[in-house]
């Protein structure tokens, strides 16, 4: 199922983008590398869908987007060891037990952003007359 | 004004109970700005670490929103389901129970419409519409503004319905007291499996229209299962809003989650 939600995520992503590119003074993305946890309720590919169509006319709206997915993790207080777990249950693989406390995949962040300042930008205007 | 969103914030003024919650606009985090420059073509590219959390904006508001509430002796809940599994209708019961007794406002969250608030309304209940028009669930800000149009008053109960959906509102954090979940006797057994976050985070779920259960094949021992192994430490009640069944114990509920709120020593008896 294509969530809606990965829609208003993606605004979420651009208006953080807008920010730094206000902080950091740039007017192009060219690449956007964030990480998507498997436990996080974000559907890959429905940000990707949803990211194709909301940077249109945005700073972002050449750039590449770069997902490093985070595979779900878990400590389980019964093994007393780190365990991948996965949606639904998020049961331990060895115990088979629930009481786990997820230490990884809860993850969206938005990680880095390879930019193009505003001087190159505008490098072409400097030579015109 | 609002600077999230450029309208007129209902932060600016004081209704009839409590000053009602504004936000803060600033800086989320910081960023550190690396000068790897040069690349091909006299473009200059650069590198920029910014390592946040993309739904940190809305974390912030619901931590005020939440931090608001508190202040107040609000108990706010987040009622969560797909379409049809009776939120409104559990609302209307709970209201016609409760009369006068328990100061209540009501949020209602769909696309379009203004049928629920109308509802609530009816029943001489304050509540505001929010139309998300292609948005799919309720975000802290929205519901920030909407509190702003209700006469709020300390030791009041604020029920937020959120859009009916069972994806994306569990992503999102309004700044409530607790989740509750629907789950209707005409849906499926397994849908707690099905959609595992929004049951997992649920304080407590309610199996509604209980007063089916004679006509299907829908196994509550099995239903429970699910329930519980997604989500060990939540409550799980029955009950049915149109015969009454099962109410009592949502009551209760709702009782000691209000106590554990708190009322303030000033609030009008």
């Amino acid at each position: 199922m294509a969530g809606m939600h990965e829609l208003s995520l993606v605004m979420s992503l651009l208006e953080l983008c807008e920010a730094e590119a206000s902080r950091g003074g740039f007017e192009r993305i060219d690449r956007i590398v964030l990480e998507v946890g498997a436990l996080s309720g974000i559907s890959v590919s429905a940000l990707r869908f949803s990211f194709g169509s909301a940077v249109r006319g945005t700073l972002a709206e050449l750039a590449e987007l770069e997902i490093r997915e985070i595979p779900g993790t878990g400590w389980c207080l019964h093994c007393e060891e780190t365990v991948p777990i996965s949606e639904p249950l998020r049961a331990c693989p060895a115990c088979g037990g629930s009481g786990i406390l997820p230490t990884g995949g809860t993850e969206f962040r938005l990680c880095e952003l390879v930019v193009r300042d505003d001087r190159a930008g505008r490098h072409e205007d400097k030579g015109g007359e | 004004m609002c600077v999230e969103c450029g309208c007129g914030s209902p932060g600016d003024g004081k209704r009839a109970g409590v000053a009602l919650p504004h936000h803060h606009h600033d800086e989320e985090g910081h960023s550190a700005f690396h000068g790897h420059t040069g690349e091909a073509g006299g473009v200059s590219r650069r590198r920029v670490s910014v390592e946040q959390d993309i739904l940190a904006k809305n974390n912030r508001l619901a931590r005020e929103n939440r931090e608001f509430f508190r202040a107040h002796g609000i108990l706010v809940l987040n009622l969560l389901s797909s379409p049809g599994s009776g939120k409104t209708t559990l609302l209307e019961r709970t209201i016609g129970i409760l009369g006068d007794s328990v100061p209540l406002a009501v949020i209602e969250g769909d696309q379009e419409t203004s049928r629920d608030a109308d509802r609530i309304r009816r029943m001489g209940v304050p509540a505001v519409q929010i139309n998300t028009g292609a948005g799919c669930h309720l975000d802290a800000h929205q519901v920030a503004h909407a509190a702003g149009e209700l006469d709020l008053l300390p030791g009041m109960i604020l029920v937020i319905e959120n859009v009916g959906n069972l994806v994306c509102p569990a992503l999102f954090d309004l700044g409530e007291s607790a989740r509750v979940v629907l789950f209707s006797v005409t849906e499926g057994e397994d849908k707690p499996l099905k959609y595992p976050r929004i049951f997992r985070e649920a304080d407590l779920t309610l199996l509604t229209k209980s007063d089916l259960l004679p006509h299907l094949d829908f196994d509550c021992a099995r239903a429970q299962n699910a329930i519980r192994s997604v989500n060990p430490r939540g409550e799980i009640r029955a009950l049915s809003a149109r015969t009454g069944e099962g109410m009592e114990g949502w009551l209760t509920w709702l009782a000691a989650r209000r106590e554990e709120v708190g009322t303030l020593p000033d609030f009008p008896a």
